[in-house]
């Protein structure tokens, strides 16, 4: 990767949540009689819990809202600041990354109660006086759920990363790549600054896959996108556009800078041959590049076709070259 | 008076940890002049909303490590004073803290150390 510039723009498609790794063990405990609170932090210190031990539920709250606060919150139902239901109440009104399991522990028994304390939010409710294995057993109750919610996080996580990356190269596919292209059109004309989209096609693959077979194919796919993503700043796009064929996206090059950008690429594939299984080969590639004016108006669609035609400019020519065009 | 004390139960609660038990008397005796004072005050003062808090934390505590009378006479006057029936509630006041007293005596003996209890106001 080159050194990235001094502007930093946010990514179009969202981030998965951060490791939450440090937050488990860890339980936060909202109880303000003094007799439960030294039974509690003895009880999960001695099971080798990190409490955290507030006696007021707008501490509790403000607790539970931090970033790496607790999964599991043990909460008393009365309690100063606010009662334990109205946290819980609060704490799902917010929008979490990782969802916190919530005990309520309360005096209160009748079925309106626990009525009431289940729908404000709360996964379960234990009655004082309690006994201490009841206690753990429902803390553990909570520590599979909240395993159940990380395995489908990290699932859907999973499926989000498979429907929008290119299986064989690991870049963007095709799908995800009209997306980023969007935004980043979106982001230069807002700006405003230029947006240059780079076509870039492998020379000859056909033959390439003739001559050496599929899989020696698939490992050059594989190399030339480790040379292009190695070859642009952090902040652009590489992404794969069709079999032999990948998109380049880099905003805020000026006057002759594309061209340069795209000479860059196209020497970074070709300086030295791609070593496969049956043989090393050496690969070049054509570019076909288009950069439109700081805020004109363009779409996705003109830009593709107008680097098209470059693209086939440079074919035309000789191939092994850059094709430039300002739109 | 205290007839018993459900220690056996309360000790079960607590998965046999009898230096548990111990300790939670400790903290609640360590609290109790605050509360005691929380009750006589509000008593006087009508004030049911504070009474009725001290009520329940003690009924709490008192469930907590066994005092089942005392457990039952806190949650009487919880609903006296959710009532505000100010007679009765002086009643029970009276009542909780003489047996809250007689509770600290039965720990005492039952523990052998000397009664160092001070005398509440």
């Amino acid at each position: 990767m080159l050194p990235p510039c001094s502007e930093e723009p946010s990514p179009p498609l969202p981030l998965a949540p951060r490791d939450n790794r440090a937050a488990l063990g860890r339980v936060l405990v909202a109880e303000d009689d003094p007799l439960y609170r030294r039974a509690l932090q003895h009880f999960l210190a001695g099971h080798g819990y990190d409490v955290q031990l507030v006696s007021d539920g707008l501490q509790a709250l403000e607790n539970a809202l931090s970033p790496d606060a607790p999964r599991l919150l043990v909460l008393d139902w009365m309690m100063p600041g606010l009662p334990g239901p109205e946290v819980c109440r609060r704490l799902r009104a917010t929008p979490r990354d990782h969802y916190q399991y919530v005990l309520l522990l309360t005096a209160k028994h009748t079925t309106a109660d626990i009525v009431e304390g289940l729908e404000a939010g709360a996964d379960d409710y234990l009655t004082k006086p309690f006994n201490v294995h009841e206690f753990f057993a429902r803390i553990h109750v909570g520590e599979r759920m909240i395993k159940l919610h990380d395995t489908l996080l990290a699932a859907q996580q999973a499926l989000r990363s498979q429907a929008t990356h290119d299986p064989l190269t690991g870049i963007w596919n095709r799908g995800a790549l009209f997306d980023l292209l969007r935004a980043e059109l979106e982001r230069a004309q807002r700006k405003p600054t230029s947006l240059s989209l780079f076509l870039v096609d492998l020379d000859h693959f056909k033959r390439v896959n003739d001559d050496f077979g599929h899989l020696a194919g698939d490992d050059i796919l594989r190399e030339v996108t480790e040379r292009l993503s190695a070859a642009v700043r952090a902040y652009d796009v590489v992404g794969r556009y069709g079999g032999e064929e990948f998109i380049v996206a880099a905003s805020g090059l000026k006057a002759d800078r594309p061209y340069q950008f795209a000479e860059r690429l196209r020497l970074a594939v070709c300086a030295s041959p791609v070593r496969t299984q049956q043989a090393e080969v050496t690969i070049t590639i054509s570019i076909g590049a288009v950069t439109t004016n700081p805020g004109g108006e363009c779409s996705v669609e003109k830009l593709i076709q107008s680097a098209d035609a470059a693209l086939y400019q440079a074919k035309a020519n000789g191939r092994n070259r850059v094709q430039a065009v300002h739109i | 008076m205290p007839t018993g004390w459900d220690h056996a139960a309360a000790l079960e609660r607590l998965d046999g940890d009898e230096l548990l038990l111990v300790e939670l008397i400790s903290v609640f005796f360590e609290e109790y002049p605050k509360l005691a004072a929380r009750l006589t005050q509000s008593l006087s003062l009508k004030d049911f909303a504070g009474l009725r808090e001290a009520a329940h934390s003690l009924k709490g505590s008192l469930g907590y490590l066994g005092a089942v009378e005392g457990e039952a006479l806190a949650l009487a006057l919880e609903h006296a004073s959710l009532s505000g029936d100010s007679a009765r509630a002086g009643e029970l006041v009276a009542q909780l803290m003489a047996y809250i007293e007689a509770f600290r005596q039965l720990m005492v003996s039952a523990s052998g150390a000397p009664n160092d209890a001070t005398p509440l106001q």
